[in-house]
């Protein structure tokens, strides 16, 4: 099911700015966040609360809360479409069928009044025209597609007859349904307990292996990245600091950052007396330092990091901003 | 290693009722039934469990926020469970809780310094000097400024309001602190800040804590015992590290396994418990896990499991748990 398509990069996000007017001025929770996402491939996007990863990927569905959020640059490019010059109208028909998203409460992104056969007839309705014995099919084989048990009795289901854990799969045989290219998935497993997030997870493996999708993984989990993920970006504050190969990021981090955030997990089975930790807290959005937004927190901090914003330094493969990095023979 | 708190066979049961407004059959669905553990002075008994195991209930049991249905609480020896408020005051000021939610724990129209103090209105003939003494010293030792006791929580970061609750806790001295999901709420880069203050002051106050979570890493990090629990029952109790090394309970191990890696190259094709935790109004005849367990047996849907011990200080309610060994 390849595309034909000269590469298979289905989305390409460049220099994307999303700002937000507050009472008190402008917060920018989205600045200058480049990446591409390949058909196939699960890039994960981590960071803390207000790293501006789920507003990222509300700017992508352009499906930002209220008008004092915008996009006020850069581009998104689907299929050869910049997202962001899309009238609302054509966005429309890009939404849900190009690009779809899960989002991290199933109970919320899906209506109590209708049969989940009903909701996910909706998509197929309208982005595929499909009706009567075809749509039904259609319906039954995407969920079966997620492994609903018994998928002919339960298209009648309300969402309050079923699990946290079956609504999950609901919504993302919701979301694939219409065979997007890309799908953003916004910390699909936070929600669940431990064997029903496994239970996810590795739905999600399955979806990547079969090849069609490229996956946007929005997650603050790194395991779940270490599962999952073939390369993975960080943000903080608003950007990506760093972005690389998975196995880079967590062998031979640049950024201290990143660094900082591996080490401090503890990990089954290793006796370590205390976790190294970050000191201080994530800067404020609304009132944020010239210089590196990391700088405050910083082991490797100078005068210049206060100063003047890191530039983009490594390769296109392996990338991250700092004025001071990790030495990678660590 | 004396013995803090007691907890044999204990029983929580909560009506339900069922139908249009009520009317109809009363039922009773049993949260919590036949939990046993002990917590010694100095160590920290952590307890996992998903949604719905009866976790979150034996920790109100333990704080006397729930009245048990049966079985016993005993505190150094004296039962606590269904005294009266008058009577376990001194209890009280043994026992102390920080929850999930460092943003609702706190009421957003008192200054830190009264939250942290509050406790200490009901110890008797303490001047207000001696109370605003004894913040300032535990906000020093949970690392906030005693300076910022004037400022409200809404000033404050998710960590540092978790310090706060923290803070409070301890004002009284207790000998055991609940701690249920005390991270889980916090940011990545944070969690770890916490997590390394429990353990300082445990070091340095010899303090008890009873540490619920659902995530096993964390719980592990934390805890010198654990005690699994599935559908209202402990079905593991053992050492930390071996849990995690040797699980003697086909749930243990799935949680175990269930964790994702901790780096890529372990990423192996995850291989998940089929199924989900049954409802405690119904719960399956025999084993509780046995709707869901790879290893089950006709056994295994009849005869109810005891908790045994299958190794030294590891205790497992399986049939089958040798096999595991």
């Amino acid at each position: 099911m390849m595309s034909g398509s000269d590469s298979d990069v289905v989305l390409d996000v460049r220099d994307l700015h999303t700002e937000i007017r507050t009472a008190s001025g402008i917060v920018r929770p989205v600045s200058g966040v480049s990446f591409t996402l390949e058909r196939g491939e699960v890039l994960g996007i981590v960071g803390e609360s207000g790293s501006g990863k789920s507003m990222t990927a509300l700017s992508i569905m352009r499906l930002l809360p209220g008008r004092h959020v915008k996009i006020t640059g850069g581009q998104i490019v689907v299929g050869g479409r910049d997202l962001v010059a899309l009238s609302d109208r054509e966005m429309r028909e890009v939404r849900g069928s190009k690009v779809a998203m899960v989002l991290q409460e199933p109970l919320t992104s899906l209506d109590p009044v209708y049969s989940i056969g009903d909701q996910l007839a909706e998509p197929l309705r309208i982005h595929r025209k499909l009706r009567g014995e075809g749509l039904k099919q259609r319906i039954i084989d995407g969920l079966r597609a997620v492994h609903i048990p018994d998928p002919q009795a339960r298209v009648g289901n309300y969402p309050h007859q079923m699990s946290g854990g079956m609504r999950q799969r609901v919504v993302t045989a919701m979301a694939l349904s219409c065979q997007p290219d890309v799908l953003i998935a916004d910390e699909p497993t936070t929600a669940l307990d431990v064997t029903i997030q496994a239970q996810v997870v590795r739905l999600f493996e399955e979806v990547r292996d079969q090849g069609t999708v490229g996956t946007l993984l929005i997650t603050h989990d790194f395991g779940i990245v270490a599962q999952l993920c073939r390369r993975v970006a960080v943000m903080y504050a608003g950007r990506i600091v760093e972005m690389g190969p998975v196995e880079e990021i967590f062998d031979a981090p640049r950024h201290p950052y990143t660094r900082a955030l591996v080490k401090s997990l503890p990990v089954m089975g290793e006796k370590i007396d205390r976790l190294p930790s970050i000191s201080g807290h994530p800067p404020d959005l609304a009132a944020l330092p010239p210089g590196c937004p990391f700088a405050d927190r910083c082991p490797n901090v100078t005068d210049q990091c206060r100063e003047e914003a890191p530039p983009v330094e490594g390769t296109d493969a392996h990338w991250y901003r700092c004025w001071n990095p990790e030495t990678t023979g660590d | 290693m004396t013995e803090l708190l007691k907890v044999e066979n204990l029983q929580k049961h909560f009506p339900v009722s069922s139908g249009f407004l009520g009317i109809g059959k009363k039922r009773t669905v049993a949260a919590v039934s036949g939990v046993s553990f002990v917590i010694h002075e100095g160590e920290t008994l952590g307890i996992v469990g998903e949604s719905g195991s009866g976790k979150t209930t034996v920790s109100k049991v333990v704080l006397g926020l729930e009245e048990p249905t049966g079985g016993s609480v005993q505190w150094q020896g004296t039962e606590v469970a269904g005294e009266s408020e008058r009577r376990l005051r001194w209890f009280r000021q043994s026992v102390q809780a920080v929850f999930q939610d460092p943003f609702s724990a706190l009421s957003p129209r008192q200054r830190v310094g009264d939250i942290i103090g509050e406790p200490l209105l009901f110890v008797p003939g303490m001047k207000k000097r001696d109370r605003e003494q004894r913040v300032e010293e535990v906000m020093e030792q949970v690392g906030i400024s005693p300076a910022l006791r004037k400022r409200f929580p809404h000033e404050f970061s998710g960590g540092q309001r978790q310090r706060v609750a923290i803070a409070r806790a301890l004002t009284v001295k207790p000998k055991l602190i609940i701690l249920d999901e005390p991270v889980s709420a916090l940011d990545l880069s944070i969690r770890a800040q916490v997590l390394n203050l429990l353990k300082d002051l445990q070091e340095t106050l010899g303090v008890s804590f009873l540490f619920i979570a659902h995530d096993l890493s964390v719980v592990e990090y934390m805890s010198h015992r654990v005690a699994v629990m599935y559908l209202g029952k402990i079905v593991e109790i053992a050492p930390a590290d071996e849990l995690y090394k040797r699980a003697t309970h086909p749930y243990s191990k799935a949680l175990v396994a269930a964790i994702p890696p901790r780096h890529p190259a372990e990423a192996k094709p995850v291989q998940p418990l089929q199924g989900e935790i049954p409802s405690p109004l119904n719960p399956p005849p025999g084993c509780a896990f046995s709707t869901r367990c790879p290893m089950v047996e006709d056994r295994c849907r009849s005869e109810e499991p005891e908790l045994r011990e299958v190794r030294p200080g590891q205790f497992s309610a399986c049939h089958f748990a040798e096999r595991l060994l």
